[in-house]
C-alpha cells in the first residue's frame, strides 16, 4: 500500500464511497447498509464470474460510505422527520429547532458533532486503540452479558409512567398513567420476539441469509416513520439560516465527548446501536444545553457507524460489530497497522466532505421546504424500501418488514421511545451472551 | 454574540404549521398498528417453525450465507477435538468431509461439555447431520456454530466411502 498506484486507487474508493452515500443518504427512511448490501451481493457475483474487487477498494469505500451516512442522515432525520434508529433526537430538540425556523441549525449543529468526532476517532484510531484496545478487550469480554442487561435496565427503566396526572383517581387514570410505559414494554417484547425468530429460524433463503436483519430494521424503523409523514406530516415553519453557527468551543467539546463515548459504547458492546448510544449520551447532557445535545447525537452516530468499522481492522483484536459485518466476508485477512491509517484516512476525508455537502444541501431544503410534497416524497421512499426488501429477501422479506412495521409503529403512535426496538438485536445477544438463549430458542420451538 | 441575540434573530414558535389533512384517524391507526404487529409476528412465526432448515454442501457455501440455519451432512474422519480453558471444556471442533470439500463445526459452552461428556460425541468414521447457524470469519472461514447436543446426529455408524457433504 506505498507505490502511487495504490494510494489514488485507496482515494478513488473513498471519493466514490462518499459520492454514492451523499446521494442517497439524504432520502428519508433509507439506511446507507441497505445499499452496501446490494454492493456486497454485487461483489459476491462478480467474484463468482472470475472478477476480484480487492480489499484495498472495498474496505476504504465501505468506510467512506458509512462516515458520510452517519454526517448527511441528519438532513432527513431533522429536516424530513423520518429517522432512522439512530435519531432519536427528532422528537426532542431536533424537531423542535424545525419547528422554530432553526433546522439549518439543528443540522449544522448535529454535522458539526459528527466532524469532531471523526477528528477524535481518527485520533484515537491511530494513537491509542492499536496499541490499548487489545487490553480492555480483554478485561470487558466476560462482563459483555452483565453489561447487556444494565443497558436493558437503564432503557425500560427510562420509560418511566407519564400523563395519569389529572381527573379521579381510578382504573382510568391508572390505564392513562401507564399507556405510553405498557407501549414501550410491549414493543420491546415483540421487538425481542421478533429478533429471536430470526437468530435461530430467519424464514429467509440461505444465500440471502446475511441481510437477515435489514427487512426487519426497514420495518421497525424507517416505514414508521414513513407512514407518519404520509398520513400526519405537518409543514414546517420558513426556514432562516443565520449567518454563521452560534457554537462556542466549550458546547463542541462537551458534545463530541459525550457522544463519542455513547458512540464508542454502541461500536464495541454487541447488539447496542447507535441508537442507544445516542441515548446515553443524551441522558448525560440533555439537560444542560439543546446544543450540547445536538452535537452529542451527531459524534454518537458517526462514533458509532466509523468505530465499528475501525474495530474491524484493529489487529489482534478485529471485532466485527455493525456494518463490518457486511464486508467481513468480503475482505477477510489479517490487519496491518497501515490499514489503520487508510481507515482513519477514509474516515477523516468522507467526514469533511460530507460535512460541506450536508451545508449544501441544507441550504437547499430549508429553502424548499415549504414547498415540500411530504406525503409524495415519503410515498416515493416507501415504495423504494419496499423494493429494495423484496429484491433482497423475497416474499418471506416482505412478511418480516411488515411485522417490523407492526411493532414499529407502536411507540410512534403511543408516545413512547422508538428505540425499544432495538431489542430485536439487544435480547437475544443479551440471553445467548448469558447462556440461555438455546434454551428460550427450545421453549419458542424455533431449535 | 451573546445568546439572548441569538434567541432575538431567529423566529419561535409562534409561526404557523399546517398539517396535512388526516386520512386516518390516530385511534384507528393505533389498532391496526398492534393487529399487524400481533399478526404478522404471529404468521412469521409460524413459518419460521414449519420451515425445515435447508440442506448445504461445501460447494454452496458463499460469505452472503452469513447467519443461515442450515443443516449438513458428511463423515467425520478425526476424533472431535475438545478446547479446554482452566480444565473446563469450552468449545468443541471437527471437520466433515465429503466429495465436495470440508465444513467445519462448533458447539461452544454447556453445548460442547454435553457433547464431550454425555457420551454423545460422534466417532470418525460416522456419517452425520448438524444443524445450526452459519458464520464466516476473517480468522476460522464458514463454520457451523452447533446450538445444541440433539442437533449433531449420527447417520449411520460406518459411512460409505466418499460420501457428499
Amino acid at each position: 500500500m506505498t507505490d502511487a498506484g495504490t494510494a489514488s486507487t485507496i482515494l478513488g474508493a473513498i471519493l466514490a464511497g462518499t459520492v454514492l452515500s451523499v446521494l442517497v443518504s439524504w432520502v428519508p427512511g433509507f439506511h446507507i447498509y441497505n445499499l452496501m448490501g446490494f454492493l456486497a451481493l454485487v461483489v459476491l457475483r462478480l467474484r463468482h464470474g472470475g472478477v476480484m474487487v480487492a480489499p484495498e477498494i472495498i474496505l476504504p469505500a465501505a468506510v467512506a460510505m458509512v462516515t458520510a451516512f452517519a454526517v448527511i442522515n441528519s438532513l432527513p432525520a431533522i429536516l424530513l422527520s423520518a429517522p432512522d434508529e439512530t435519531a432519536l433526537f427528532t422528537v426532542l430538540p431536533g424537531q423542535q429547532y424545525l419547528m422554530q425556523g432553526r433546522g439549518w441549525e439543528a443540522v449544522m449543529l448535529t454535522a458539526a458533532g459528527s466532524l469532531g468526532a471523526a477528528a477524535l476517532l481518527a485520533a484515537a484510531a491511530v494513537w491509542v486503540l492499536p496499541s490499548h484496545l487489545w487490553r480492555w478487550h480483554r478485561i470487558l469480554q466476560p462482563h459483555v452479558h452483565w453489561i447487556l442487561w444494565c443497558v436493558i435496565v437503564f432503557m425500560l427503566m427510562s420509560e418511566w409512567p407519564r400523563g395519569g396526572t389529572r381527573g379521579q383517581g381510578g382504573w382510568r387514570k391508572w390505564l392513562d398513567g401507564w399507556k405510553s410505559t405498557g407501549a414501550g414494554l410491549l414493543t420491546f417484547g415483540l421487538a425481542g420476539f421478533l429478533g429471536f425468530i430470526l437468530l435461530y429460524r430467519a424464514p429467509v433463503a440461505p444465500e440471502r441469509a446475511f441481510q437477515n436483519l435489514m427487512p426487519a430494521f426497514v420495518g421497525l424503523f424507517a416505514v414508521p416513520g414513513l407512514l407518519v409523514n404520509i398520513l400526519w406530516a405537518v409543514r414546517p415553519p420558513a426556514q432562516i439560516v443565520p449567518a454563521c453557527l452560534h457554537v462556542t468551543p466549550t458546547i463542541l467539546w462537551k458534545g463530541v465527548l459525550s457522544g463519542g463515548l455513547g458512540g464508542a459504547m454502541a461500536a464495541y458492546f454487541p447488539g447496542i446501536t447507535g441508537g442507544v448510544g445516542g441515548f446515553l449520551a443524551g441522558h448525560a447532557v440533555a439537560q444542560r444545553d439543546e446544543r450540547v445535545f445536538l452535537v452529542s447525537q451527531g459524534a454518537a452516530k458517526l462514533t458509532y457507524y466509523a468505530g465499528a468499522m475501525l474495530l474491524f481492522v484493529i489487529p489482534g483484536v478485529t471485532l466485527t460489530r455493525s456494518g463490518a459485518w457486511l464486508i467481513s466476508g468480503l475482505v477477510g485477512r489479517f490487519w496491518e497497522r497501515e490499514d489503520i491509517l487508510v481507515v482513519s484516512a477514509a474516515l477523516l476525508l468522507s467526514a469533511a466532505l460530507a460535512f460541506m455537502f450536508t451545508d449544501l444541501l441544507a441550504r437547499i431544503m430549508v429553502r424548499r421546504l415549504q414547498r415540500l410534497d411530504y406525503r409524495r416524497l415519503s410515498l416515493g421512499a416507501l415504495l423504494l424500501m419496499a423494493a429494495l426488501v423484496a429484491g433482497m429477501t423475497g416474499g418471506h422479506g416482505l412478511l418480516i418488514a411488515l411485522a417490523g412495521t407492526g411493532v414499529g409503529l407502536i411507540p410512534v403512535l403511543n408516545g413512547s421511545r422508538r428505540m425499544n426496538c432495538l431489542s430485536v438485536l439487544l435480547l437475544p445477544m443479551a440471553c445467548n451472551m448469558s447462556g440461555f438463549g438455546s434454551r428460550i430458542g427450545v421453549l419458542l420451538g424455533l431449535l | 454574540m451573546h445568546e439572548q441575540d441569538v434567541k432575538n434573530a431567529v423566529p419561535y414558535a409562534d409561526r404557523p404549521v399546517k398539517p396535512h389533512d388526516a386520512v386516518i384517524g390516530i385511534r384507528a391507526m393505533r389498532r391496526l398498528a398492534l393487529l399487524l404487529a400481533v399478526g404478522g409476528l404471529f404468521l412469521l412465526y409460524r413459518a419460521a417453525r414449519q420451515r425445515e432448515l435447508p440442506l448445504i454442501t461445501a460447494a454452496d457455501l458463499t460469505p452472503s450465507m452469513q447467519f443461515a440455519p442450515v443443516r449438513a451432512r458428511g463423515v467425520l474422519l478425526q476424533p472431535v477435538r475438545k478446547h479446554r480453558r482452566e480444565g473446563e471444556i469450552i468449545v468443541v471442533s471437527f471437520r466433515l468431509r465429503g466429495h465436495e470439500g470440508e465444513l467445519q463445526a462448533v458447539a461452544f459452552g454447556e453445548t460442547a461439555r454435553a457433547l464431550a461428556e454425555n457420551g454423545s460425541m460422534p466417532a470418525p468414521g460416522e456419517l452425520l447431520e448438524i444443524s445450526g447457524i452459519l458464520q464466516f470469519s476473517s480468522r476460522y472461514g464458514p463454520q457451523i456454530h452447533i446450538r445444541l447436543p440433539e442437533h449433531v446426529a449420527v447417520l449411520e455408524t460406518r459411512a460409505p466411502p466418499g460420501t457428499n457433504l
